[in-house]
């Protein structure tokens, strides 16, 4: 790779497989960097366009940001329906393809725990809104006097603050019993209704590392905890299969390239 | 409500299709939700930046306030966060110099406005995402 491009890392697999023909980010296709036990997924791409002042100049351009984020998902989201993948965060640009085989060496135990930990696995996610609840609504008395106003704004305000942690328990019961069924399982901050794009109130932004042979009996869970999450305004929305991004990174956090 | 998507592929049944088998996959996978993933710090709407070089000090106050970017791109009717199949859009790439260059200036004091407003919003309650930011993995 020459100096015109810089190296673009997706992510690590186990050694001894091919990999799909896939075309990435900026047309690039994907390749195989062999190391001994793992390979890593890289492809080659423009300096000027994605190189480190590239990711600089357009850190606050949600635009550029959307776009590399989606193509890079999208070449995990291919990989993962054929092999385990562990996906690397952005940005993951290399200068060469030996700084890159270097810096993936210098920290191979970890690469290989994350490997071991995504093996047949894949992420799925959950996530919780509070919306009302089927029965909350009942006729309230007119109030008689300023007394027993006062005295039903008081109960209604307890009311909900006993409603509120009724709810925070079953999302809790919700994310352990999804828990159960699954290898592993992290909570996400939740997302602010700017994101979710929902009106409702998020309450868990749930990710479960799913075995892949036992997808079904996760989604039969997901559908169960929905169910009888019903009467208490409990909404899911689930997504998946998504690259184990939320357990890889747990494997191999921070360090990385650090001198 | 639950959406049960990709169901079909999580057996892995191999596609090498380069567009059209993403979407089934993508469907549900909204914009935030992937970024929030591929970027190495997430989407930093709340959270402690532990700043350890100052490259990624950089990167990281950027991405916030590209966050907030992203509410601001809702209030005017850009919802560019809610998914359509992947690369539907593929060849948004060529613009990419322009951008930066237009936008600049002014619009930097508006982003860390809203970035405060979204602080605010939502407190403190998430600080426990121990997301710490990496080192650059960054070599040049």
């Amino acid at each position: 790779m020459s100096d015109d491009t810089v190296v673009h890392a997706y992510g690590v697999v186990a050694d001894g497989e091919a990999i799909p023909e896939i075309v990435g980010i900026a047309g690039a296709p994907i390749e195989l960097v062999e190391l001994p036990d793992l390979a890593i997924v890289a492809a080659s791409l423009p300096f000027d366009r994605y190189g480190p002042a590239s990711w600089v100049e357009h850190a606050e351009d949600l635009q550029w940001l959307a776009s590399v984020g989606r193509e890079h998902h999208g070449v995990l989201q291919q990989l993962i329906a054929v092999r385990d993948v562990v996906p690397f965060r952005l940005p993951s640009i290399y200068a060469t393809l030996d700084g890159l085989r270097t810096l993936v060496s210098d920290e191979r135990d970890r690469h290989l725990a994350a490997l071991a930990a995504v093996a047949g696995r894949v992420e799925w996610v959950v996530k919780a809104y509070r919306g009302p609840r089927p029965t909350a609504s009942r006729p309230e008395d007119a109030a008689a006097s300023g007394a027993a106003y006062l005295q039903s704004q008081s109960r209604r305000l307890r009311e909900e603050e006993e409603a509120g942690a009724h709810f925070q328990e079953v999302v809790r019961h919700a994310h352990d019993r999804l828990t159960a069924v699954v290898a592993d399982a992290v909570r996400n901050p939740v997302q602010d209704k700017a994101l979710s794009g929902r009106d409702l109130p998020m309450a868990l932004n749930g990710a479960y590392l799913v075995e892949r042979r036992r997808t079904q009996e996760f989604l039969d869970m997901l559908a169960a905890v929905e169910a009888d999450g019903a009467d208490d305004g409990l909404v899911l929305e689930s997504s998946g299969p998504w690259p184990a991004y939320s357990f890889a990174g747990r494997a191999r956090s921070a360090g990385a390239g650090a001198p | 409500m639950t959406q049960q998507l990709g169901e079909s592929t999580a057996t892995g049944v191999p596609t090498t299709r380069s567009t059209g088998g993403l979407a089934t996959h993508s469907q549900g996978q909204s914009l935030a939700d992937v970024l929030e993933r591929v970027l190495d710090k997430g989407i930093v709407i709340v959270g402690d930046i532990q700043v350890r070089l100052l490259d990624i000090e950089l990167l990281t106050i950027k991405i916030r306030l590209m966050v907030a970017s992203v509410d601001k791109a809702r209030e005017m009717g850009i919802d560019w966060w809610e998914v359509d199949p992947f690369f539907s859009s593929g060849g948004s790439d060529d613009k990419d110099d322009k951008d930066g260059d237009e936008k600049g200036g002014g619009r930097l004091g508006e982003l860390a406005q809203r970035v405060r407003e979204l602080e605010q919003r939502v407190g403190d309650e998430t600080s426990s995402a121990s997301k710490r930011p990496s080192a650059s993995r960054r070599r040049s």
